[in-house]
């Protein structure tokens, strides 16, 4: 069951209650009254930290999605999941996968050496990934030198028959330093490929073609998957951004 | 939702609204019996955390649009003529770029568009030259409280349908470090070329980028618009003026 903890910090909000998940996802519907499906991009951006392995890659049990589903009942993973679209860091069949680890000078930070990244739409038990082109990216590790949250963020675009899926996260140019609350929402609200503490997001689009009416059951709802059972995905703070 | 505050000037204290992701909208009293109106706002850029950093991917909107559903925020505004430094519904709008300018009073600058919107259809015109600005919210490094001044004229060809020209005025670099009034806007309003405010030459695009435009087919112009992305580095809304030319 997802827990509340609590991290201190140097910048603003110094002491920052966090959501843990460790192999659980989290859902939250939004509320699109007047709005309804009428959106062409929601961006999910989470301010966030892994917890530290001590040295070595989290793995393999490293899936990590970050999305929209359909309804609150069955999220991404479930079986009979209903609609589920965003982007996936990690392999989302269960196969190995794992992350790199760089000690950055004693504020560390995992890579995607050996990760898989993928934009997906599940239905049920069925996938459709698309992964093409590369990126280089960064997730931030608890402990260090200093105390950081790091950043990352899926954009999903709509059409009445295809479907976008961006990830992004934050530069590891910037690992030593700590994505406060403030800067983390400024980063949601940019509208493309997000600068965050003035350092280009490495990013990664996949478009895929769903066909007509792929969107009938509505993705109206937040949902954020955490594979690893043995280290636990921080949430500091996660923020919902619209383009209409 | 836009929130209001005040601040200090060297003239005494005003009142603004500060524009997060949201629109300030206001349906005229004359309606859209206007075949020229100037739309002029004096305000100020909130810094990024008082960093000497850009705005980044930022959309500001202002102009003329069909009623209160038809504004930058909505997906597809059924009528709608403005000028944006980034349409609202980009989904990679551009910077506003930071300025140190002198003695502390920094500024920004940014691009343009001028746009229309016509049964949910965007469509762009941007010939000609002109770098829009705006001061600075920041008072560190010995800046002075500041305002500055942004006017769109908006010019019809006919009462109804034709084409619809826009031209922009704003303040000049010189202007950046100056803190504008409201009696500057509405002497910059009324003036019918380039305004000389404080004694500096206002910068001026005139009237063109010719877009068609029909309130039959796509609804009347009745409503002013001011449009702003950002929900951390609120756009400040100091006075809105609406100066109808003819």
């Amino acid at each position: 069951m997802p827990v509340i903890g609590q991290q201190t910090f140097v910048l603003a909000p110094t002491s920052d209650k966090y959501l843990s998940l460790t192999n659980e996802e989290f859902v939250r519907k939004l509320d699109l009254t007047g709005f309804g499906n009428n959106w062409s991009r929601i961006r999910i951006a989470m301010n966030c930290s892994l917890a530290n392995t001590g040295g070595g890659s989290i793995g393999p049990r490293f899936v990590l999605f970050v999305g929209l589903c359909s309804g609150t009942a069955f999220p991404f993973q479930s079986q009979q999941c209903v609609n589920a679209v965003g982007y996936v860091w990690g392999d989302p069949s269960g196969a190995q996968s794992g992350t790199g680890w760089t000690a950055n000078a004693g504020n560390p930070y995992y890579t995607s050496a050996g990760l898989g990244y993928y934009g997906i739409r599940k239905v049920g038990q069925g996938t459709q990934t698309a992964t093409i082109g590369s990126a280089t990216w960064a997730f931030m590790a608890t402990g260090g030198t200093l105390e950081r949250r790091g950043w990352l963020c899926a954009d999903i675009g709509q059409t009445s028959t295809t479907g976008t899926q961006r990830g992004n996260t934050f530069n590891s140019a910037v690992a030593s330093s700590d994505v406060w609350y403030e800067h983390s929402v400024y980063a949601a609200n940019q509208g493309g490929v997000p600068m965050i503490l003035e350092s280009l997001a490495p990013n990664n689009t996949q478009t895929q073609t769903f066909g007509g009416g792929w969107n009938t059951n509505p993705l109206d709802t937040v949902n954020i998957f955490w594979g690893c059972p043995n280290y636990d995905l921080r949430i500091y703070a996660l923020t919902v951004c619209f383009t209409p | 939702m836009p929130v209001i505050y005040s601040r200090n000037f060297a003239t005494g204290t005003q009142q603004y609204l500060a524009l997060g992701p949201s629109d300030y909208t206001r349906t005229l009293s004359i309606g859209t019996n206007w075949s020229r109106i100037r739309i002029g706002i004096l305000a100020a850029m909130s810094t990024v955390s008082e960093n000497a950093w850009s705005i980044r991917q930022c959309s500001w909107a202002l102009g003329v649009c069909n009623g209160a559903s038809s504004t930058g925020s909505v997906q597809a505004p059924t009528h709608a003529f403005g000028w944006a430094s980034s349409l609202p519904s980009s989904v990679s709008p551009g910077n506003w770029t930071y300025n140190a300018g002198t003695a502390g009073n920094s500024y920004f600058s940014g691009g343009w568009n001028f746009y229309r919107y016509a049964a949910g259809t965007a469509t762009t015109a941007a010939t000609g030259s002109i770098t829009p600005t705006l001061p600075s919210n920041t008072t560190l490094g010995g800046a002075i409280a500041r305002r500055g001044i942004l006017i769109l004229d908006i010019n019809k060809s006919a009462m109804i349908s034709g084409n619809i020209t826009q031209g922009i005025m704003c303040g000049a670099v010189g202007h950046m470090s100056l803190d504008l009034t409201t009696n500057d806007l509405y002497a910059a309003l009324e003036s019918p070329t380039g305004a000389t405010i404080q004694g500096t030459a206002m910068l001026m695009l005139a009237l063109g980028n010719s877009l068609a435009f029909n309130e039959v087919t796509n609804g009347i112009l009745d409503t002013v618009f001011v449009y702003w992305s950002h929900a951390t580095v609120p756009f400040q809304l100091y006075e809105i003026g609406i100066f109808r030319v003819g």
